[in-house]
């Protein structure tokens, strides 16, 4: 009985960590780690689902096998983590190059590369190395969730507002468009706001929570 | 001989107007996101920025002066698609050489900077700037590769030093309760990259 309420204590704080990565403690907006590819890279939706898609492929494989690389030597782990890393984007290059798109792979070709050394990926070595399987995917699968999701939203919005396109497609939702959006400082301030948003949501979250027990 | 002393005078010179140029008026995290993460990683410890800078500096330079001759070397007999794997290649080796050897020729020296070593080696800015000579290999040259990387790393230096300060300052009562934190770093790094675009150049990093 014990197993088993221990299995599913594991199990549900496995799924916690997942959301918090995702949202609740987003990876980039909370924990400001994978921004470089946001703020160089994610000037279109196509760009920023690429990127976000080479996260997931690295970060899962990559994960686990952290998690079992505990007899290795603390400080040779980074070393043959950033290897792993980019020899599976040396094939996710190969693939985006031969059978997605060449046009994507030469807007991204200096960024995929970048994306084995993404400091999400670095903060999982330290985290992967400690705990079991599960969580150690899990925290993966919700770090590279929170990644996607805000690449995403940063992409879309920049080139509605760069070309007046979405994925390509002419939309018309502002007057006019500006090219400025391309720029780093853009992408800068609107993580700010992004960030700012998500603490005002859990903060209000918080205290309707806090309230609630009040209440009672 | 007096050749030889002029071409070096000249690599000299355009490697300290590439350090000027890109330590002082490009900033590489303002105007491409390079070391963006690193830069507000390191910048919650404000003692050890320069140690670092100096750090990541060592790793940056040593990385671009191996690739630039091996990349001449192997010319077109190495596909592209692998030149990348040969830099990150590059950097875990000095990384492993480091690990290997500092402890037993300087264990006071690794005892205060191991914990830095995989941060420093392995990030956006060493791979970036070590990418960014790759893609310009037909217009430039080993001095200016030098005085890119070492221009970039002083460049972090200073606006993690600049962030740094910003971050004191900003922490007041006056800040409003949702910009407290994350918010108001990213929005003033955005504001100091929006201020430093007045003076980007025709060079470009990508």
């Amino acid at each position: 009985m014990n197993k088993k309420n221990n299995a599913q204590r594991h199990l549900w704080n496995s799924a916690q960590l997942f959301v918090e990565n995702a949202i609740t403690n987003n990876i980039v907006l909370i924990q400001a780690m994978g921004l470089c590819p946001i703020i160089a890279a994610g000037t279109s939706l196509k760009n920023g689902v690429a990127l976000a898609i080479c996260s997931a492929v690295v970060m899962i494989p990559l994960s686990l096998f952290t998690a079992f690389s505990g007899k290795l030597p603390k400080w040779l782990r980074p070393a043959l983590y950033i290897l792993l890393a980019s020899l599976l984007l040396v094939g996710t290059a190969y693939v985006m190059q031969n059978y997605v798109s060449t046009q994507l792979f030469a807007d991204l070709h200096l960024f995929i590369p970048l994306m084995a050394v993404n400091m999400v990926y670095t903060r999982s070595i330290g985290y992967a190395a400690v705990v079991n399987p599960v969580a150690t995917i899990l925290d993966a699968l919700g770090s590279a969730l929170g990644f996607g999701l805000v690449i995403c939203f940063i992409s879309a919005l920049r080139e509605i507002a760069g070309t007046g396109t979405l994925w390509g497609v002419t939309v018309d939702i502002l007057p006019i468009t500006m090219k400025a959006t391309d720029e780093p400082f853009v992408a800068f301030i609107m993580l700010g706001f992004m960030a700012a948003t998500l603490q005002w949501t859990r903060h209000r979250i918080s205290a309707l929570f806090q309230r609630k027990e009040d209440d009672r | 001989m007096k050749e030889f002393t002029s071409y070096l005078w000249t690599e000299a010179m355009e490697l300290i107007s590439f350090f000027v140029t890109v330590s002082l008026l490009q900033n590489v995290i303002l105007t491409t996101g390079f070391g963006s993460s690193l830069m507000l990683s390191i910048v919650r410890k404000p003692k050890n920025i320069w140690l670092f800078s100096g750090i990541l500096c060592i790793f940056s330079v040593l990385t671009v002066t191996i690739a630039y001759p091996l990349d001449q070397w192997l010319g077109t007999g190495l596909d592209k698609l692998w030149r990348p794997f040969m830099m990150l290649a590059i950097t875990v080796v000095l990384y492993v050489i480091a690990n290997l050897l500092l402890p037993k020729i300087a264990p006071n020296a690794y005892a205060k900077v191991g914990r830095m070593l995989p941060m420093a080696a392995f990030n956006n800015l060493v791979t970036g700037i070590a990418l960014v000579c790759n893609a310009h290999i037909t217009d430039s040259n080993l001095f200016t590769n030098i005085g890119l990387a070492i221009g970039s790393c002083l460049s972090f230096g200073l606006i993690t030093w600049l962030v740094a300060e910003g971050i004191e300052r900003m922490d007041n009562p006056d800040m409003p309760e949702t910009f407290r934190g994350m918010p108001s770093i990213l929005v003033y790094v955005g504001i100091l990259a929006l201020a430093i675009m007045g003076f980007v150049s025709d060079f470009s990093y990508l």
